[in-house]
């Protein structure tokens, strides 16, 4: 009965496909290649040396202290803006009239460039010089900046990542929290439940699957976390913010070692892989629901 | 009692309020210590940044505009981002349509390869890159580097399409083809009015992300007169690292527009992000 | 609709309050840098239409502050379009101009004239063969007799020269003379003067010195070099840097030690070592809130924009004190930037970039250039009494006289080694990572052992420049 035609759905999807194996898959393929040589960058003569790179970071004190900054960062980042976006998209949710004043404020660090915002934290808020810092030391007040110290400076470069980041995060859960069928909430509230019960048993469960997408989102996003670590302390001090991102990349450009580079943004890859792995899972199951 | 609840009732408002304020003033009070420190001269800035400026030293944007070479880089901007946000609104738009529902053989496998490219580390393959680009004469072109730019927001941008079509309601399409349309028919007349504010929202998220990007656009544009704003502050990052004042013009000149561009276009912003990830 | 126009209109009106009653200032008041003005009447400047059809020879350069870009379009761009017809010069002022000449590099492309951070970065380019052989230039304008031997020499591999240094850098230590004045300090000439100031000083709540490596981290390595100079001793550095004694010994630890030492009394600006930059260290000397700070020469070009008016003479530069170990003024010999020609330009491009490079490569320019940019353009000539101070600025003056002076220490041997100049790629980074030492992330004699490593591994590989002999007791 049906004759064989040609699908342009093919055709369709093609350059979509073709920009992104052009760009990010072959780059990606010889990046795997790279790994297992000693390439510098610049010299034409590449000798494969076999696992030597992966084997000279599993002896290196600093790319465990890189992984377990990695992963420092995406606990907080699990943690701590998931939290504040919730009770913000909570709150929110019952501002009918002033909710949109109130996302676009909390947004606006959200759309700016990292440049800018590193630029803004460091020069005005932590600089002993300009800052906010300098006023309060003037007043008395010495508390030193959280950069200065090895203990605390991850987490004075997230809290910066996190002040840009968390209200992505209310926009989207209060979207979903508006999802949450009216009845149900009705329903809960003759019953008597407080505002917490409501959250827990009402709302909640009504949107696990977009708290469990933003989940592998940000555990993506922690691993390739680069940007404002780059801008802001460069890794240091003494290696205290250094990641996998910005290890990689001191490799390839300041000691022309680019197959050890390779090695080393493998490992990003693969911890973004594994929480999308869990991802589909996750989803598949759901679409089986 | 119904008094003790209204009472109660405007308390709790209170409150609620009094948290979002803070929050409010966490997210804006840096920006706009930017603002008023722009106006002041560097020895202001040291003596206080917290002081409201007496005299405003509009010759500050006037020093950060010509050192910024704002000019050219705004120019340049809105080339790159056009360029990155037509690419992707075209290619995009294409995949998330034939992945929205099973078109084609193995559109899972292509999806699952989409989720794998949001986990590469873009600064590492600069050098291949390069290298392919400088062979092929692409060094210094916009157009170009657009391309690139686009590749990377390229998985975002067809899931974000995929969602809007799924929403489609199938019968849709099924009557258009009963009544003899084909693919591009059903694209152009039945789909795109459907999907077109996810259209306006994937071109407003990706040009706000190509707008503020430098890692791509620092190795690919070379030559000054290729580069964008966002280069051209940085560029003053490194050298006007001691007048304050002209910074944070240069970085209100560069903020002020996108923070305009945030506020006309917020609505289509906000859906975008949310349809993205919820689920519908 | 409305909503967001009542938002807009409360926040521009808050905005319209804040700054109502302020006075509108458009126009510059000061234009107070040092010397600011250039005598360059006698060079035409041509316009962008006579400058049409010509070919370009570029150049790429980092991003100087905007009176230095100034300068360096005045005498060395102008001049040069002025001084023939067929060619301009254009030069592009990049942040990241190190990952982005490597990159290009790689790929057969890039500027005409190589910018490089120092001859530890030109050695791989070498010998991937991205740079142009300048022994003939070098014969044509008798490069090897005019500049200083050991900076001749660090710029070539095998005996052949692939790179010149632009301008001296050496550590030393700036000091603020009123904070010494106001405080009865005596500027110090050993280290232990040196650290009684400080602790005095730390006492009275001011910093010990400043100095930090906001924004650019590498800034650590100016310390590492530092100590090794000072404390080490030249003698030890030459033998570890030419393979004759393993990094593994008591000099060198005792010099990474005495870092270490400083850092945990706050010598170094104490905890604000990672949240200032050099330009603001520079401020912060002229507010008076340091007697010292301790850095390369090439600082004189951020003070320049602080030291002004009434308070341009109050800073004085002077050699690191004498230490125990190394009694002698001694200088760590540093680099500015290097300068080389990319080997896969046209062989006209390439000419004229020798030409270039040369004008660079004169007593006239270093005068004209330190009198519009302290501090940069420290010319390493064997002969600079061509170069006349009368006319420049305080600061300009005392940068002259800075490389005068390590110009004769060279000749009596009394130098050592930055790290930038002299030591290779990889160990060059383990020096900056020095600080691992500071913040007990790992100990001296494991810091000391992963330097050798990294230096044993590249000395294999021949990628060590050659190392001038000091005076050898």
């Amino acid at each position: 009965m049906k004759t064989k035609k040609f699908n342009w759905n093919y055709v369709l999807i093609a350059p979509a496909l073709i920009i992104s194996v052009c760009i990010i898959l072959v780059p990606g393929i010889m990046t795997v290649i790279y790994s297992f040589t000693d390439w510098n960058g610049l010299s034409p003569e590449i000798n494969f040396i076999g696992f030597r790179n992966f084997i000279e970071l599993f002896h290196d004190k600093i790319f465990y202290k890189a992984i377990t900054n990695n992963i420092i960062w995406t606990i907080l980042f699990l943690t701590i803006p998931v939290c504040i976006g919730m009770l913000a998209a909570m709150l929110l949710l019952s501002r009918r009239r002033t909710r949109s004043i109130y996302q676009v404020a909390f947004l606006i660090p959200y759309v700016l460039a990292p440049s800018v915002n590193a630029m803004l934290w460091l020069n005005v808020i932590f600089s002993p010089v300009s800052g906010v810092i300098s006023v309060l030391r003037n007043l008395g007040m010495d508390i030193g900046s959280p950069l200065a110290n090895v203990k605390t400076a991850i987490y004075g470069c997230a809290a910066v990542d996190i002040w840009h980041y968390w209200s992505y995060l209310t926009v989207i859960y209060l979207a979903a929290l508006r999802q949450t069928p009216t009845d149900q909430v009705e329903a809960a509230r003759v019953e008597g439940c407080n505002g917490w019960q409501l959250f827990r048993y009402i709302y909640l469960p009504n949107i696990m699957s977009t708290v469990s997408l933003m989940f592998v989102m940000i555990t993506i996003g922690s691993f390739l976390a680069f940007d404002y670590i780059k801008l802001m302390t460069g890794g240091g001090p003494a290696h205290a913010t250094e990641v996998l991102g910005t290890y990689a990349y001191t490799f390839a450009f300041s000691s022309m070692k680019v197959g050890k580079a390779a090695a080393c943004g493998l490992f990003i890859s693969f911890f973004g892989l594994i929480a999308s792995f869990i991802y589909a899972r996750i989803s598949r199951r759901e679409e089986r629901r | 009692m119904a008094a003790a609840s209204k009472k109660k009732k405007i308390g709790v408002n209170l409150i609620i309020h009094i948290v979002l304020l803070i929050l409010a003033v966490i997210c804006l009070a840096p920006i706009a210590l930017v603002f008023i420190n722009s106006f002041k001269e560097n020895a202001e800035i040291v003596a206080n940044p917290l002081s409201i400026p007496v005299v405003l030293h509009l010759e500050n944007y006037i020093s950060a505009w010509e050192t910024g070479n704002f000019s050219v880089g705004f120019i340049n901007s809105i080339k790159l981002t056009g360029c990155t946000v037509i690419i992707i609104l075209i290619t995009a738009s294409l995949a998330g349509y034939v992945l929205s529902g099973k078109r084609i053989k193995g559109s899972g496998a292509v999806l699952m390869y989409f989720m794998m490219a949001m986990t590469v580390p873009i600064q590492l393959f600069l050098f291949p890159l390069y290298y392919v680009y400088a062979n092929l004469n692409l060094i210094g072109n916009i157009p170009a580097t657009s391309v690139i730019l686009a590749a990377l927001y390229m998985p975002l941008s067809v899931f974000l399409m995929r969602t809007y079509f799924l929403n489609v309601p199938r019968e849709l399409e099924e009557s258009a083809r009963i009544d003899g349309a084909g693919t591009r028919q059903v694209i152009w007349h039945i789909m795109r009015p459907v999907v077109s504010p996810g259209l306006i929202t994937v071109a407003i998220l990706v040009g706000l992300q190509s707008w503020n990007e430098y890692l791509i656009s620092s190795t690919f544009l070379q030559g000054a007169k290729n580069f964008t704003a966002t280069l051209g502050f940085l560029a003053m990052n490194g050298s006007y690292g001691s007048d304050m004042g002209i910074m944070m013009a240069a970085a209100f000149t560069l903020i002020g527009p996108i923070i305009v561009f945030f506020l006309c276009t917020q609505r289509y912003f906000v859906d975008g992000m949310v349809s993205g990830a919820v689920k519908g | 609709m409305k909503k967001k126009l009542i938002a807009m209109f409360l926040v521009a009106s808050m905005a319209m309050t804040m700054l109502a009653g302020c006075k509108v200032s458009t126009s510059k008041d000061s234009d107070g840098k040092d010397g600011g003005e250039t005598e360059g009447a006698d060079i035409t400047v041509l316009t962008d239409e006579e400058l049409e059809g010509r070919e370009e020879i570029t150049m790429w350069f980092w991003g100087a502050e905007p009176y230095a870009q100034e300068a360096m379009k005045e005498i060395l761009v102008d001049k040069y379009n002025a001084s023939q017809d067929e060619y301009q010069l254009v030069v592009e002022f990049r942040p990241s101009v190190d990952s982005d000449m490597t990159t290009a590099l790689a790929a057969d492309q890039g500027p005409d004239i190589v910018y490089g951070s120092g001859p530890a970065f030109v050695m791989p380019l070498v010998e991937a063969g991205k740079l142009e052989n300048l022994d003939a230039y070098s014969e044509q304008y008798g490069w090897e007799d005019k500049i200083l031997q050991p900076y001749y020499e660090s710029g070539t591999v095998n005996g052949n020269l692939y790179s010149l240094v632009n301008g001296v850098s050496t550590m030393g230590v700036f000091y603020n003379k009123k904070v010494l004045e106001d405080n009865g300090w005596e500027v110090p000439t050993t280290i232990e003067e040196m650290e009684a100031i400080m602790d005095e000083a730390l006492e009275k709540g001011m910093y010990a010195s400043v100095t930090g490596n906001k924004g650019w981290q590498p800034v650590n390595e100016n310390y590492g070099s530092l100590f090794l100079t000072h404390i080490a001793g030249p003698e030890t550095m030459y033998k570890v840097l030419t393979g004759e004694e393993s990094w593994v010994n008591d000099d060198v630890k005792a010099a990474i030690q005495k870092s270490k030492d400083w850092w945990d009394k706050g010598y170094l600006a104490g905890d604000d070592y990672v949240n200032l930059n050099f330009s603001e260290s520079l401020q912060l000397l002229s507010e008076e809130k340091a007697p010292f700070f301790i850095g390369p020469s090439i600082a004189f070009q951020w003070a320049a924009s602080y030291f002004t008016d009434d308070k341009e003479e109050n800073i004085a530069f002077i050699p690191f004190p004498a230490t125990e170990q190394v009694p002698e003024t001694t200088y760590t010999l540093g680099a500015a930037c290097t300068l080389s020609i990319n080997a896969n330009a046209e062989q006209s491009h390439k000419d004229e970039a020798a030409k270039i490079i040369d004008m660079m490569m004169n007593a006239e320019f270093m005068q004209e250039m330190t009198a519009a940019w302290p501090g940069y353009w420290g010319t390493p000539l064997k002969d600079l009494s061509a170069v006349d101070t009368s006319e420049m600025g305080y600061l300009s003056s005392e940068f002259v006289s800075v490389v005068q002076s390590v110009s004769d220490a060279v000749n009596q041997g009394n130098f050592g080694y930055y790290d930038n100049v002299f030591f290779p790629a990889d160990t060059q980074t383990r020096i900056v990572n020095i600080d691992e030492v500071w913040y007990d992330t790992t100990t001296v004699d494991d810091y000391v052992q992963s330097l050798e490593d990294a230096f044993a591994e590249e000395f294999e590989k021949g990628l060590v420049p050659p190392i001038p002999a000091p005076a050898m007791k």
